[in-house]
């Protein structure tokens, strides 16, 4: 045949399925309900698609998510349809949910913080379908935020952390230097400290940032320079994978050996991962993202969340709400692992003050009873879902006003506490400039960090050296 | 006793051109398919591959951006291929591209000055793309040495440069993630509504293709660059110096992948993310494939780059249908690649079985 004419026929071809799919895409993508009142029927049948960054299988955040995903999908499986697509980077994004609104997906989880500037171009120009951003502040009438943040797990680890190392060197992996994680190194050794310091250890923190949120061969090595090079025998760690957790089972075993002079110890994050270091694993951070995932769909599908109000939607969930909690691995029944059960006789046997109260506790009562005082806060939770809401967290305790003031009834002498009874980021507190090191940050004694505070966390708290890339 | 051998015959007439891009297209997406259902135990349906990638094929609007770029790529890269320059360095021309437009868009003070912005980045762009190329191109011009391995050592030269620039001084100030702020938002390309492409993008395309027709075919260096490809002796006879003609075969091919890098940053990334040898698009590498399956022939080139951007855009529709993982679109482009290389020996050679008694 003749090759122009084929080319030609091609490209005919081309033009008119291509004019053809045009306004079939216009139509369905939308813009229809443009300049017209905005009256919202919630979709007979949700369809909702989860981008993420990662692999499923990374068992560590995109795991979280997509276990999640499966929460949901199961739960609401008469009117919920679900997908998810992996390993999807900035520069794959936009074809992405181009690709899932064209397949009539109606609400679009986008789980990493590199997909926001994208996700938020694409909201407008959806503006029929409904986004979820997980981990960013940009937001807009289709497009809400969510987050469960760790760094109250991460102040009980290091509590845990500041009795068990000998060296008073603790290590830490981090994906990158970004206020989330920079928040929860300052929390881990807020914890360290607090103990550390009551049994005469001068705490350390070396961190060392890889760069990647997924890179198990990067962590490792990070881990090993640690260990080798800085002297640490307890390290936590922001990355997605296990190798981390292997490496120090490797390392815990010898140890228990014989064949080297220290253990180390870890605590697991993200998801459950005990079993892959149950000597050396002594706690961690776990997440329940369906506990968001959960509340989102179920006001989607009772028509509370419309794709006109969502610009004040952001959730920042703490270990009150149950979205994450203490923990390095889950039995069968569902119940959680909180400490690892090896290490439980030696905390009970390591005795500190507790300074809120002035006792006497062990180092497992302590924990025990941090951990209670963040999951007991009753009216922190309703305040924890929406933007114009955050600032009223980090007011402590109010006291209403009596109905005669000759005479107050005793409701009106009790404390209310919005946020929790303790707050980790509480002065006195010193630390550094991260990007200016020379520059001195001071919380003085007794302020409270409020969420904005905390959301954009540029500094180290002294006792954390920055050790750099590896 | 009877022997067999295979005896390989050059053909007299060979196959027309257009059976080795149809076949591989044709047996590529077979054979990946039933490889997939294969290896996948059962799991990757067939029907729902072949509706993916049909699907895809029918969405122009969606396939717009790739397309373009691709189609830009793949003709930069069919200017050293021409001339047997093989340019395997187009990932670090892209790159220099978009870190020259960064620092014109975010640093430079034009960033959000109209037109000026997007013709320094484009310029600059361009240039300092020809320059990375310049730098394999010398030595490969003069002293013979290897292009092959040389553009493809420095594509990751280039990763690290970028990497280096975007983790310390160029990274965004707000948040301190590891990428550079969003260029202004002046200086992006205009998108057209209801697809992936931008209005300078396809200006772009169609210059380049035009540019590079009238390159090729109307001017001195444009017919050496062709002659350059069978015969380097009839240049020197002519008294051309075949050294000139091979840096600038690369240096071209290196600015025109440039253009590309420009039109990806103020298109479609507007920020530069790291790590790039993880993040970026890999245009340059499948620019190669696209040049190929053209059979270096101008015209066809947007076609190959329409089909293997369906085939990438293929490759989220079957994520999305639940039949498959991100990998699968690159079992199906290794898969075309592979039998256009086998396919394009047949079209010139064709194997008889002899038995003998």
């Amino acid at each position: 045949m003749n090759a122009k004419l084929l080319a030609g026929l091609f490209i005919t071809l081309l033009v008119i399925v291509g004019v053809a799919a045009f306004y079939a895409g216009s139509i369905y993508a939308g813009g229809v309900v443009v300049g017209e009142a905005k009256t919202w029927t919630p979709p007979e049948k949700v369809k909702a698609a989860w981008i993420y960054v990662g692999p499923v299988g990374d068992f560590g955040w995109t795991y979280a998510h997509d276990v999640a995903r499966r929460v949901v999908a199961t739960l609401f499986s008469d009117w919920l349809e679900t997908t998810y697509v992996e390993r999807v980077d900035e520069n794959k994004i936009a074809e992405v949910i181009d690709n899932l609104v064209t397949q009539g997906y109606n609400v679009i989880f986008a789980t990493s913080f590199e997909h926001m500037e994208k996700t938020y171009e694409k909201a407008e120009q959806y503006p029929n379908v409904m986004f979820f951003h997980c981990s960013g502040y940009m937001r807009r009438p289709n497009m809400a935020t969510y987050f469960a943040d760790l760094y109250q797990v991460y102040y009980l680890n290091g509590l845990i952390a500041g009795a068990l190392t000998k060296t008073g060197h603790i290590g830490y992996v981090a994906a990158h230097r970004i206020p989330e994680v920079v928040r929860h190194i300052n929390a881990f050794a807020i914890g360290a400290k607090e103990v550390g310091e009551q049994l005469g250890k001068d705490i350390k923190v070396h961190v060392i940032e890889i760069g990647d949120w997924f890179n198990p061969e990067k962590a490792k090595s990070a881990a090993m320079l640690l260990y080798t090079q800085y002297n640490i025998d307890v390290i936590a760690f922001t990355e997605d994978s296990t190798a981390i957790i292997e490496y120090a089972q490797e390392v815990t075993e010898k140890y228990l050996r014989g064949e080297v002079d220290r253990p180390l110890y870890v605590f697991s994050h993200y998801s459950p991962g005990y079993v892959y270091g149950p000597d050396a694993v002594v706690s961690g951070q776990l997440v329940r993202w369906e506990v968001i995932y959960i509340d989102i769909l179920a006001k989607i599908k009772a028509g509370v969340y419309t794709p006109y109000n969502l610009e004040d939607v952001d959730y920042w969930y703490l270990l009150n709400t149950g979205a994450v909690d203490l923990g390095a691995h889950i039995y069968k029944n569902g119940s959680v692992m909180h400490i690892n059960p090896k290490f439980i006789p030696m905390l009970k046997g390591i005795e500190v003050t507790d300074k809120l109260t002035g006792e006497k506790v062990s180092v497992y009562e302590l924990v025990a009873r941090r951990y209670e005082m963040f999951k007991s806060a009753p009216l922190l939770g309703p305040l924890q879902l929406t933007a114009t809401t955050h600032q009223y967290e980090s007011i402590d305790k109010i006291n209403i006003p009596p109905i005669d003031p000759a005479s107050p009834d005793p409701q009106s002498q009790v404390d209310y506490y919005t946020g929790t009874v303790f707050e980790p980021f509480t002065g006195p507190l010193r630390g550094y400039n991260i990007t200016n090191p020379s520059q001195e940050v001071i919380i003085p004694a007794g302020k409270r960090l409020t969420h904005d505070d905390l959301w954009t966390m540029d500094w180290f708290l002294s006792c954390v050296n920055y050790v750099g890339k590896p | 006793m009877a022997s067999i051998s295979l005896v390989v015959v050059k053909r007299v007439k060979p196959l027309p051109s257009w059976v080795a891009p149809l076949l591989s297209f044709t047996l590529g997406i077979a054979v990946a398919t039933v490889l997939l259902w294969i290896v996948t135990l059962g799991r990757t349906d067939p029907i729902v591959v072949l509706a993916s990638i049909g699907r895809a094929l029918a969405m122009p609007q969606l396939l717009l951006k790739n397309f373009a770029l691709l189609t830009i790529v793949g003709i930069g890269l069919l200017v050293s291929f021409k001339a047997s320059v093989f340019n395997i360095g187009g990932e670090g021309q892209f790159y220099f591209a978009i870190i020259a437009a960064t620092w014109i868009a975010l640093f430079s003070g034009v960033g959000a000055i109209a037109i000026i912005n997007k013709v320094l980045m484009l310029v600059v762009g361009v240039l300092l793309a020809g320059f990375w190329a310049l730098i394999a191109a010398l030595p490969r011009g003069f002293l013979g040495i290897d292009e092959v391995p040389v553009t493809l050592l420095m594509n990751y030269i280039a990763y690290y440069i970028v990497d280096y620039l975007v983790f310390n001084p160029w990274r965004e100030p707000k948040y301190k993630y590891p990428r550079t702020p969003t260029i202004p938002e002046e200086s992006w390309f205009i998108r057209i509504p209801g697809t992936t492409g931008t209005i300078e993008l396809i200006l772009l395309t169609v210059v380049v293709m035009a540019g590079i027709w009238y390159l090729m075919n109307n001017t001195r260096l444009g017919l050496a660059i062709n002659v350059m490809g069978s015969n380097p002796n009839v240049l020197r006879v002519v008294g051309i110096n075949p050294s000139l003609i091979v840096v600038s075969s690369l240096v071209i091919s290196g600015m025109i992948v440039g253009i590309a890098g420009v039109s990806y940053l103020a298109g479609e990334a507007h920020l530069i993310t790291i790590p790039a040898e993880a993040c970026t698009p890999m245009l340059g590498y499948t620019g190669i494939l696209v040049a190929w399956l053209s059979m270096l022939r101008i015209a066809y080139v947007p076609v190959a780059a329409y089909i293997v951007s369906a085939l990438i855009n293929a490759g989220i529709n079957i994520q999305i249908a639940g039949a498959g993982k991100a990998s699968v679109v690159d079992v199906f482009i290794g898969t075309i690649l592979l039998i256009y290389s086998i396919s394009v020996i047949f079209t010139e050679y064709s194997v008889k079985i002899i038995v003998k008694r």
